[in-house]
């Protein structure tokens, strides 16, 4: 498993926690995951970005 | 119920576990999180969210400087999050040739032997996320990046909201992050 695979199943995780926060109405905990989520996905994007040669700006 | 730990095929063919078993449970939806525990949750997380702004700040700080990321060898699982993967145990290929004192990577041979495993090499600079137990490194990265890279080095995300956060504002943040969700997924495609 890659780095950046790894932070993709992280971030699932994380969002999947999320989802079960949601079903328990708790905004700010749904919130509060989803955010890390997507943090993790973004350096995920970055890392293939940057593996492909695209231009990150 | 944890999903099963299975561990990166190096070269060599030996499994090494990605993840060193931790005393609390992973982030799960199902079983893992004591769900009725709030203040133990949102702490948590917080810690979760500086790991992974660490993360995203020094990748695209090492993007800024030049340092090639996309190289699979620069990147360690760490052997349970106090230090990193020795390097010279490392047996994936490195940038440039062994032995060429040019090259920017190590230039030692490689060795099975862990007598040395606290040695850092110079340019060693290693960043530890303890949650995802990540250890990378600029020691053998190569130069590659351009300045304009930087501009989205600085494009960072809010934090995890305070408990007295209000509603309406938990409400909008939500669908901000939903909507750079389907933006992430669409960049993936």
């Amino acid at each position: 498993m890659t780095v950046t695979e790894l932070l993709r199943r992280k971030a699932h995780e994380y969002e999947l926690t999320a989802e079960a926060c949601r079903e328990r109405e708790d905004l700010l905990a749904e919130v509060a995951w989803h955010t890390v989520a997507v943090t993790l996905r973004e350096v995920a994007l970055a890392l293939e970005e940057v593996e492909r040669g695209d231009d990150l700006a | 119920m944890a999903p099963k730990r299975s561990g990166p095929v190096r070269p060599s063919g030996l499994e090494t576990p990605l993840f060193k078993p931790v005393s609390r449970a992973p982030p799960e939806a199902s079983s893992g999180l004591r769900l009725s525990d709030e203040h133990h949750l949102l702490a948590r997380c917080r810690r979760d969210q500086e790991h992974a702004e660490t993360l995203r700040r020094e990748t695209f700080r090492a993007i800024h400087e030049g340092i090639d990321v996309s190289r699979r060898s620069t990147w360690h699982v760490g052997s349970g999050g106090r230090r990193p993967t020795p390097w010279h145990t490392d047996r994936r290929p490195r940038h440039g040739r062994r032995g060429d004192p040019e090259a920017p990577g190590p230039t030692r041979p490689c060795s099975d032997s862990t007598t040395a495993a606290d040695e850092v090499p110079p340019g060693y600079h290693p960043v530890l996320i303890p949650d995802l137990h990540v250890t990378y490194d600029t020691a053998w990265l190569s130069q590659i990046a351009t300045n304009k890279r930087s501009e989205k080095a600085h494009k960072g995300f809010e934090p995890v909201p305070q408990e007295s956060a209000a509603p309406t504002m938990l409400r909008r943040r939500l669908d901000e992050l939903r909507a750079r969700s389907r933006e992430q997924a669409r960049d993936r495609d």
